[in-house]
C-alpha cells in the first residue's frame, strides 16, 4: 500500500512518559469510545450506563465460562432464515461443537467478520 | 494469518516469555511471524535482537494511517522470516484514548501488513488501558498468561473480563485461546493448589499444558535467542510446552 506521506517520528518521542516535560493532555475519550474498563478499575466511564451493561458475570447459570465469553454481542438479535448445502450445515455443527459454541454465534462471527473484509 | 494478543493484568507473569515462545514455535516450524512489541518496557524488542530502526510502535500509532506499519518493521537477529513491529518508553504515550478511532489504530495500521504473516504475535503492557485495547481489537485470539499465585489468578478474571467487553465492543472476531499457567514449580504445594483452583474455576479456558519454570528461559532472552536454538534439556521441554501452546492457537 503506497502512503503519500512516510512515517515520522512522534511529536512526543523525544518526552519521557513520567519524567518530561508536559505533554498535551489526553484527549476525552469520544462518547463511542468502545470499551469500558473492567468493573474493578476506578475511572468515572463506570457510571454509564454502557459500562454497567458490560460488566456482567462470566458465570452465567449452566453455561460454561467459555459460552459467557463468547457470548452474542448486544446488539438486537433477528432471524436470518438462509438455505445452505447439508454439508456445510454439517460443518457449521462440527465447529460449533469442538469450539462450545453455538451454530447461530459461528455464522454471526464468520458474517461479520467477511462483511468487515470486503475490499 | 492467525493474530494472537498475549495479555495479563499482573506484570511479571511471563507475557514477553509467552510471547517469544509462540514466536519462536512458529519460527521454528518455517512459518513467517510478525512480534509487536506494546509494551513500553520493549522486553521482547530487547529479546528479539532487533537491528536498528528509526520508527517505532509509538510512531505507527501517531500515525494512525491505514498500512503504515510496514514503514516500522525491523529484522530480528533471530534469523529471516521473523519481523519486529518494536516498543520504545514514548509509546506510553499512546496509552490513553485519542480520537475516535484510538482503540482501532493498530488494527487499521496493519491493514496489508499482518497478511504477510503467518502468525502475528502481540506482547500487551499489563494494563487494560488503550494499547491493550488495541492489541484485543487487532487479534483473532487472546492468550492469557498466568502463574500459580494469588494475585495473578485475581488478575486472570480481570482479564477474561477485559476480552468479553472488547469482544462485544470491537472485535467480534476475538475468541479466548485460553489460559496459560506459566512458571509452574510441581513440587511447590502452593503451585498445585492454585493449578487446581484454576482448574477448577475455568474448566473450558485453562490450557492442558503449563510452562515450567526453568532458568534456561531469562539466559536464552538475555542472549537474545529463541529458546527453541537454547541447548539444554530444560529449554527442550519449554519450547515443546509453547510448541503444544502453538497448536491450539493455530487450530
Amino acid at each position: 500500500m503506497s502512503t503519500p506521506e512516510p512515517l515520522a517520528k512522534a511529536p512526543d518521542a523525544d518526552v519521557h512518559p513520567v519524567t518530561g516535560p508536559a505533554s498535551a493532555p489526553a484527549s476525552t475519550p469520544p462518547p463511542s469510545a468502545p470499551v469500558a474498563p473492567p468493573a474493578d478499575a476506578s475511572t468515572d466511564d463506570e457510571t454509564t450506563s454502557r459500562a454497567k451493561v458490560k460488566r456482567k458475570s462470566l458465570k452465567r447459570k449452566g453455561k460454561a465460562t467459555s459460552d459467557a465469553l463468547l457470548g452474542a454481542p448486544k446488539d438486537k438479535l433477528v432471524d436470518l432464515d438462509v438455505r445452505v448445502p447439508k454439508s456445510v450445515r454439517k460443518r457449521l455443527r462440527a465447529e460449533a461443537k469442538e469450539r462450545g459454541l453455538s451454530p447461530d454465534a459461528i455464522v454471526t462471527a464468520i458474517l461479520d467478520a467477511a462483511l468487515d473484509d470486503r475490499p | 494469518m492467525t493474530t494472537v494478543a498475549v495479555l495479563s493484568l499482573k506484570g511479571g507473569v511471563g507475557k514477553t516469555t509467552t510471547t517469544l515462545g509462540i514466536a519462536g514455535a512458529a519460527w521454528a516450524r518455517g512459518q513467517r511471524v510478525l512480534v509487536i512489541d506494546l509494551d513500553p518496557q520493549a522486553n521482547a524488542t530487547s529479546s528479539l535482537d532487533v537491528a536498528p530502526h528509526p520508527f517505532t510502535m509509538s510512531d505507527v500509532l501517531a500515525d494512525g494511517r491505514p498500512g503504515i506499519a510496514a514503514e516500522a518493521l525491523a529484522s530480528s537477529g533471530w534469523g529471516p522470516g521473523i519481523d519486529v513491529l518494536t516498543s520504545e518508553e514514548a509509546l506510553a504515550h499512546r496509552n490513553r484514548p485519542e480520537g475516535h478511532d484510538s482503540a482501532t489504530r493498530l488494527r487499521i495500521t496493519l491493514e496489508g501488513v499482518a497478511d504477510r504473516y503467518g502468525l502475528v504475535v502481540i506482547d500487551c503492557p499489563p494494563s487494560l488501558d488503550e494499547l491493550t485495547r488495541n492489541a484485543l481489537a487487532a487479534s483473532d485470539r487472546a492468550l492469557i498468561v498466568t502463574e500459580p499465585g494469588y494475585y495473578a489468578l485475581q488478575g486472570t478474571e480481570r482479564a477474561l473480563r477485559a476480552v468479553q467487553v472488547a469482544r462485544d465492543s470491537l472485535n467480534l472476531r476475538l475468541r479466548p485461546a485460553g489460559i496459560l499457567v506459566n512458571r509452574v514449580r510441581e513440587t511447590l504445594g502452593e503451585h498445585r493448589r492454585h493449578l487446581q483452583a484454576l482448574r477448577t474455576d475455568y474448566p473450558g479456558l485453562l490450557l492442558g499444558m503449563e510452562v515450567p519454570e526453568s532458568p534456561e528461559v531469562p539466559e536464552a532472552e538475555r542472549a537474545g535467542v529463541p529458546i527453541q536454538a537454547w541447548p539444554s534439556p530444560g529449554a527442550r521441554i519449554v519450547a515443546d510446552a509453547f510448541d503444544d501452546v502453538l497448536d491450539i492457537l493455530l487450530t
